[in-house]
């Protein structure tokens, strides 16, 4: 489907339930098909992230991960199953994902991102999605797009809280506009430590397959400028708004984006 | 302006409408579009979602004329 200006008769058949939907048009469709993104973190947030990405028709796919399966992920990551525990996650995914759909292209990346490699490994993407458990990645990933200009989708979960917000760099405010400094190591725990729901999770990283989505499509209004707070106990949703700062050490102008490319 | 034909009879719902709606996607405003549907649903179905999207729609039989909005 790599640049094709038509959709074949089998993409119209798997994709027909989105081809219907009014705001949607097959140029949305082959827009998906030609993108390239890439999933950092294949746990809670990586597995439906993938999934309904790869279902939804994204082309290519690049999903990062240095861990191995343990039983204790199978209760929220479901690119994983029993018969993986001690296999890469980055092999699990990608057999999980092929048996989904046969034509994307899958670009496994077995390592951790680092401040080394994390502008390298994000450019030449066209939108990335954090679905890690650290707030050391996410500042990481959160400079490397600002650096690179390269959309990101943010999110995060730890007990029944979830957030979301989309950053579009240079026009919207970045993680770093809206967490200027790291939590406090007490509040900084990683979901590894933190009890986490599967389902939870689940919604949090299916908002954030859908913000991917409809920014690679121009399909809607994604929540750039917006942090989306989502308490699963509640059940309650707050949209917060966000503005960039000028004196952003990512974003700001005094770090022109692309400039130490 | 051209006159465009589909025969989507051996379509069901919603592929007899997705597949009208990618040619008329690719038909320029105010060109038509004569769309050939099987007895039933798609009768009904068809011309009310192409009416939804803006379209201009007459219907004789199971023969659907859609004027691209
Ligand atoms: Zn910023």
């Amino acid at each position: 489907m790599s640049g094709s200006s038509r959709l074949t008769e089998e993409e119209v058949e798997r994709y027909a339930r989105q081809l219907v939907l009014p705001q949607w048009s097959e140029a949305a469709q082959l827009a998906l098909g030609a993108a390239r993104v890439l999933v950092v973190g294949l746990g809670a947030l990586g597995s439906p992230v993938a999934l309904y990405l790869a279902a939804a028709g994204v082309g290519r796919i690049g999903l990062l991960d240095d861990d191995r399966v343990e039983r204790s992920n199978l209760a929220r990551q479901l690119l994983h199953g029993p018969a993986d525990v001690g296999r890469p996650k980055v092999e699990s995914a990608v057999a999980s994902l092929r048996a989904l759909h046969p034509h994307v292209v899958l670009e496994p990346h077995e390592l951790r991102i680092a401040e080394e490699n994390a502008v390298a490994l994000v450019a030449g993407h066209d939108l990335v999605l954090d679905c890690s458990d650290s707030f050391a990645t996410r500042y990481l990933l959160n400079d490397a797009c600002c650096q690179t200009g390269v959309p990101l989708v943010e999110a995060g979960v730890l007990g029944f809280d979830g957030l979301v917000l989309s950053i579009q760099p240079g026009s919207s405010a970045c993680y770093r506009c809206a967490f200027p400094l790291a939590p406090p190591p007490a509040v900084a725990r990683s979901c590894a430590e933190g009890g986490v729901l599967g389902a939870l999770a689940g919604v949090i990283g299916s908002l954030q397959a859908l913000e991917a989505i409809k920014l690679l499509t121009g399909v809607g209004r994604p929540a750039t400028d917006a942090l989306l707070q989502v308490d699963g106990l509640d059940l309650t949703v707050t949209r917060v708004h966000l503005q960039r700062r000028a004196d952003c050490p990512a974003c700001g102008p005094a770090h022109p984006r692309s400039s130490t490319l | 302006m051209a006159l465009h034909r589909l025969d989507v009879r051996d379509r069901l719902c919603p592929l007899s409408w997705v597949v009208t709606k990618l040619t008329l996607e690719r038909l320029a405003p105010g060109e038509t579009l004569v769309v050939t549907v099987a007895p039933g649903e798609a009768v009904e179905l068809l011309p009310r979602s192409a009416r939804e999207a803006g379209h201009e729609v007459s219907v004789a039989g199971t023969t659907i004329t859609i004027c691209r909005r």
